[in-house]
């Protein structure tokens, strides 16, 4: 018995060992690597979710780019942000998208729930740090190991393939929504906010912006007359104004008045996304004719 | 708890550390009959009251059997309740249902009440074990068991609970009987087989299945030619998936020193369907010729009975599988397969490798076929498969060709065919410690690799 236990122990620390090493290794190689530069006159972006990602069609706004990707929580956000601006200093401004779903508790499981988690981290596993990697091993461990390999597979064909370019669809982009999307149901809302990790890598974000003196703006995208946010909406401002009350809000919750702009409650479709790029590409060069949308009660 | 869980792997090497604490026999089947009951009663714990009572159901009529004058009356209660159980669990509706159609064609109103359970896991199996085991009471092969631990050991021990494979009385109550010491190369085997049944599991069938899913998820998108590797990925998958089950069972068995009955023997490199059978699920195989083909005649009796005890066979067969009609078409499919070994009892031998190449071949292609029922939701999406399959649009150019998978499944039946002497294909290397060893670190860690995309396994839902 006691042989055996020698034995398998030898083998699953060969094991252990080897899969270390093919992690460390190919993160090291890929975050070397990766390629995230993006055209030297682009000094805007914007990152966040779903919102932002259907309702910034970057091709309409000028020296604008759109990193956000569809249901991605801050934490996720914050290590990619950190490394598009380590490799773009020409960057001044960056937009984060904030819609009331934030505050949500279900949030916090777009980050550690087992498909989440894998999907996200196969992509951002070499540029998140070893306290990334104990938040997340902490909270899933399982779900953690199996996200792991994933993220040595998706670093083994990127070394493979050689492509290391990250600054299009790999880290986010412009989603255009043709159809109707399904409605996703406002629900989990609950008052104890101050734990949530989310809110925790949103405050993160904002003070990494700050560190690289530049321009942190806080900005919510139209959401439909149907969308309920009266259940949320308190809540919402309350967080905003006490965690966030150094930096600007423009809030375009309401700038779009017709439902045929939405592909559902909360998403702009394609038309939507047109015209809203358009206007926001015209207030970028001209902030006055908006000033109702930006919230001058928290100035810079 | 699955094989493939978090959870397995902690509750696996607790159970077989204290197994091996407990040196007395007693002790260590209590120890392995309350595991069987955590394992199965994780999934849901009222299935464990059904399982229960079927035990104590046949551990009684098992009793009542030997020592009563009416034995073909206890056995009779017996089977009906058992089989009763089953089909009020998995086939109360679909016949219902199918009758309901069956009287709306006529142009009669008929609304059948429905039951909404959900099918307990692995019923089919222990069924089949307590059926097999009040049975054998019943011919007098055996004695029945009376202590009641042992005996529930045997219906319930974990490893096979929940998919098999389907034992007999006869070979596994003994081993329970049997004082079992630690065996270290025994166990070393054991884990070698889980080893394997893991890679055949993650890396073969959970890899096919996402290609197999996506054709036949969408079959109207795709031409003659990607059907048909959408149906041989997907009979890689339910080898890959099925052996690779049976594979972890036994290996888990033998951790406890104990064997169970092999359960697949390289089927794939059969050279005829009644070869294929030999050598697919051999336990169900045996299990129905044992039990319901020798009881109707066997190979004793005139032609047409045989084959129509052949159909009987295979419609029974498909029937076990699922509650659908494809699962009945698959059967009656392979039934026609059949045939030809049923009528022509003296087969054709061919000494030439390319002959068997093309056997093998062939067979593989006609099980591929039998498949598509198999997989389909209904058999009007079977049909369209098949009638694409034999359609022009085979000879072109496949719009889905996974070549990695390809490569690796390929390399995965070479491996199979070098180690088909043995009872699973690495179960013998002859080569130095050093680099067994570094073999066996490679493919756990292709396991680790591909471990991030787990399917739930097939049979878990028969």
């Amino acid at each position: 018995m006691i042989r055996l236990l020698i034995n398998i122990s030898i083998i699953c620390l060969i094991v252990a060992a080897f899969i270390c090493a093919l992690f460390i290794g190919s993160n090291t190689i890929v975050a070397n690597k990766a390629n995230l530069k993006i055209a030297t006159n682009i000094n805007k972006i914007v990152v966040g979710h779903s919102h932002t990602a259907c309702a910034f069609n970057d091709s309409l706004i000028r020296n604008f780019k759109n990193f956000s990707r569809q249901g991605e929580p801050f934490f996720y956000t914050y290590f990619k942000t950190v490394e598009i601006l380590k490799q773009n200093p020409q960057i001044d401004t960056v937009f984060i998208g904030v819609s009331n779903n934030i505050i949500f508790r279900s949030t916090d499981t777009l980050i550690w729930g087992d498909e989440y988690m894998s999907s996200y981290f196969s992509v951002y596993a070499p540029f998140i740090g070893l306290g990334g990697y104990k938040t997340l091993c902490e909270h899933n461990s399982s779900g953690f190991l199996s996200s792991v390999s994933k993220a040595i597979r998706t670093n083994i064909e990127t070394i493979i393939s050689s492509d290391y370019c990250y600054s299009n669809q790999k880290f986010g982009g412009y989603v255009a929504l043709k159809s109707a999307r399904k409605v996703w149901p406002e629900t989990n809302v609950d008052s104890n906010i101050s734990t949530r990790l989310n809110l925790q890598y949103l405050t993160r974000l904002v003070d990494e912006c700050k560190r690289r003196h530049l321009t942190p703006i806080l900005i919510r995208t139209p959401l439909s007359k149907s969308y309920p946010r009266n259940a949320t909406e308190t809540l919402f401002q309350n967080v905003i104004r006490t965690r966030f009350n150094r930096i600007y809000l423009y809030d375009f919750a309401d700038y779009v008045k017709v439902q045929e702009q939405f592909a559902d409650y909360e998403h702009l479709n394609v038309s939507g996304a047109r015209m809203f790029s358009e206007s926001f590409n015209k207030f970028l060069n001209d902030p006055s004719l908006f000033t109702q949308f930006i919230d001058l009660q928290f100035p810079q | 708890m699955l094989f493939n869980s978090f959870s397995f792997a902690i509750f696996l090497p607790i159970v077989m550390g204290l197994y091996w604490i407990f040196r007395h026999r007693p002790h260590q089947n209590m120890l392995l009959l309350i595991a069987s009951y955590v394992f199965y009663g994780s999934w849901d714990w009222r299935f464990l009251l059904l399982l229960i009572f079927s035990t104590l159901l046949d551990y009684c009529t098992g009793i009542k059997i030997h020592r009563s004058n009416r034995k073909k009356c206890w056995l009779a209660v017996s089977i009906i309740i058992n089989v009763g159980f089953l089909a009020a669990f998995k086939y109360y509706n679909f016949f219902a249902q199918s009758f309901a159609y069956a009287i709306q064609s006529l142009g009669l109103n008929a609304n059948p009440a429905l039951i909404q359970v959900i099918l307990p896991v692995g019923i089919s199996f222990y069924t089949f074990h307590g059926l097999s085991y009040v049975i054998d009471i019943y011919n007098n092969k055996i004695k029945p068991e009376s202590n009641f631990v042992d005996y529930s050991l045997f219906v319930s021990f974990f490893p096979l609970l929940v998919a098999g494979p389907i034992e007999r009385a006869t070979h596994l109550l003994p081993q329970i009987k049997k004082n079992r010491c630690f065996n270290y190369s025994s166990c070393v085997n054991g884990l070698r087989q889980i080893l394997w049944g893991f890679f055949k599991k993650v890396v073969i069938a959970d890899q096919c299945a996402v290609y197999a899913n996506m054709i036949f998820e969408n079959p109207t998108n795709f031409n003659g030619s990607t059907l048909f590797i959408g149906s041989a990925l997907f009979a890689v998958q339910i080898y890959g998936d099925f052996s690779g089950y049976s594979d972890i069972a036994l290996g888990t068995a033998r951790l406890f020193g104990i064997e169970l009955l092999q359960n697949f023997s390289y089927p794939y490199f059969s050279r005829s369907v009644a070869e294929f059978w030999r050598r697919w699920h051999i336990s169900l195989t045996t299990w129905f010729r044992d039990y319901i083909y020798i009881p109707l005649g066997g190979s004793r009796i005139g032609i047409i009975k045989r084959v129509r005890n052949v159909f009987i066979i295979f419609l029974i067969s498909g029937l076990w599988h699922g509650a659908n009609w494809t699962f009945v078409a698959w059967g009656l499919l392979n039934a026609l397969y059949f045939l030809p070994s049923v009528l022509f009892k003296r087969s054709i031998i061919l000494r030439s490798n390319f002959a068997d190449i093309m056997l093998i071949t062939g067979t593989f292609a006609l099980t591929c076929i039998a498949w598509v029922f198999f997989r389909s939701k209904n058999l009007s999406q079977a049909i369209f498969i098949i009638r694409k399959i034999f359609s022009p649009s085979l000879l072109s150019a496949p719009t889905v060709f996974p070549w990695l998978l390809f490569t690796v499944v390929i390399m995965f039946f070479m491996t199979e065919w070098i180690g088909k002497a043995n009872r699973f294909a690495i179960e013998s290397m002859p080569v130095r410690r050093p680099l067994r060893w570094a073999t066996y670190s490679l493919i756990a860690i292709i396991i680790f690799l591909y471990s991030g995309n787990q399917q739930q396994f097939i049979y878990f839902q028969f």
